[in-house]
This record gives C-alpha cells, structure tokens and sequence, in this order.
C-alpha cells in the first residue's frame, strides 16, 4: 500500500493510496467539520464538487462530522430537539450517494463531561463502488479513553 | 482492510499519543486517521511516536490557532 497523492484543504485531509501488489486504488477523506453551521454548509459544499469528481471511485469519508442525521442520534439535557444542522447533513450525503452505514458497540460516538449529552458525531460514509469492491465491511466503536470521542 | 477515525481533542500530551499508540499496536489498523490533534507541526518524530516504525507514510493538516488538524497515518501494511 502507498500514498500516491495527498490534498489538505480547510477541515479536510483527502489521501489516495495505491495497492501496490493489485494497482486498485481507493480515496480516504478525514473530515473534521467546524461547529457553526454556515462553515459546515461551505465545507459540504466543496467536499461535494471533490465528490463529484470522483463518481464511481473507491471512496471512504470518515471522521467528526459535528453534525448528526436523526434527533435519536443525539441525546442533550434539553430533550430531542431536532438539530437545524441534520437536513444539510442529509443532503450532502444523499447527493453524493454516500452509503451510511450502522455502527457497532454503542450509539452514540461523543460524550459531554456531564454525562447527560451525547451524539453520534462520528462516522464512516462509503461510495457504492467501495462497498461493492469491499462489502460486508462493518464499522465498530471502541472505548473512548481519554478523549470526548470514541474511535471507530 | 481495517481502517480508524477518531477525534483525540489534542495530540500534545504523552498520555494521547500513549493511547493512540497503543491502540495501533493492539488492533493493527492499516490506516488511522486523528482528528483535533490541536498541533501546529507534526513531525517525523511525533508521527512515529504514534505510528511506531512500522509507519509507512503519514499526512498532517496544522491547527488553525488552538483548534482543528488532522492526521492520517498510513500503518500495519
């Protein structure tokens, strides 16, 4: 395996490996979106026009995307009030036919100190190509240690 | 493949890079990628602090100030 090229813009960190024994080649985007939702809209915006650029590729996005899909994927001391960021989210992920797929071991991914706030801000999102090239993958969460954030 | 993402929220202490270590030597991920490393550089001696010398390559985005950088760790291949 060999990274061929590598491409660091704002919040992102695209890399493209190389299997060197098959030449199959996959892309790798870790993502670590801002809070505010105006940035994140712009930080969609252009992870999509990458995105397009790279239909029917082996693609993985992963990382903190400080966005969640679904009001059960965040629990807070104010109750299940549907995030203004989920819609946003779900439109990026829809249009660049993103395969969202469950998660393993716990349901949330973030954990606030209070012990009463939590969400599932991290993840894994697939293109069709990667999970017909590599299906049955799944994706797991670990123990999260000494950080706020679960590794996946 | 095995493949990991996590946000460390910091990679300057010894403690996270401990564990960040200790994860890639127990659970042999191909590749790691790290989110809010909160490091403005990241060198060869940090990465293979965290890699071990089994790291084949790694890429780095600086902090902007005291938040945000990623790292990706290509490992274990």
């Amino acid at each position: 395996m060999t990274v061929w090229s590598t491409v660091s813009e704002e919040h992102v960190l695209m890399i493209h490996i190389r299997f060197i024994k098959s030449n199959e080649t996959f892309f790798l985007f870790n993502v670590y979106a801002p809070c505010d939702n105006r940035a994140k809209e712009e930080l969609w915006g252009s992870l999509s026009v990458r995105l397009q650029q790279l239909r029917g590729q082996n693609v993985c996005v992963c990382g903190d995307f400080n966005a969640v899909r679904v009001k059960e994927e965040r629990r807070s001391v104010r109750g299940g009030v549907v995030s203004l960021d989920a819609p946003m989210f779900n439109l990026f992920i829809e249009d660049n036919l993103l395969i969202d797929f469950p998660l393993c071991g716990c349901r949330y991914t973030w954990f606030k100190g209070d012990g009463l706030s939590m969400s599932r801000l991290d993840r894994f999102l697939l293109s069709e190509d990667w999970c017909l090239r590599w299906p049955n993958c799944l994706q797991v969460s670990l123990l999260r240690g000494v950080s706020d954030h679960c590794p996946l | 493949m095995k493949l990991f993402s996590w946000n460390v929220r910091g990679l300057g202490g010894m403690e996270k890079r401990r564990e960040v270590r200790l994860l890639v030597v127990e659970k042999r991920p191909w590749i790691v990628c790290l989110q809010e490393t909160k490091m403005m550089v990241c060198d060869i001696a940090v990465c293979s602090s965290l890699w071990g010398s089994s790291s084949s390559e790694f890429s780095f985005r600086p902090s902007v100030g005291a938040s945000g950088g990623v790292v990706d760790g290509v490992v274990n291949c």
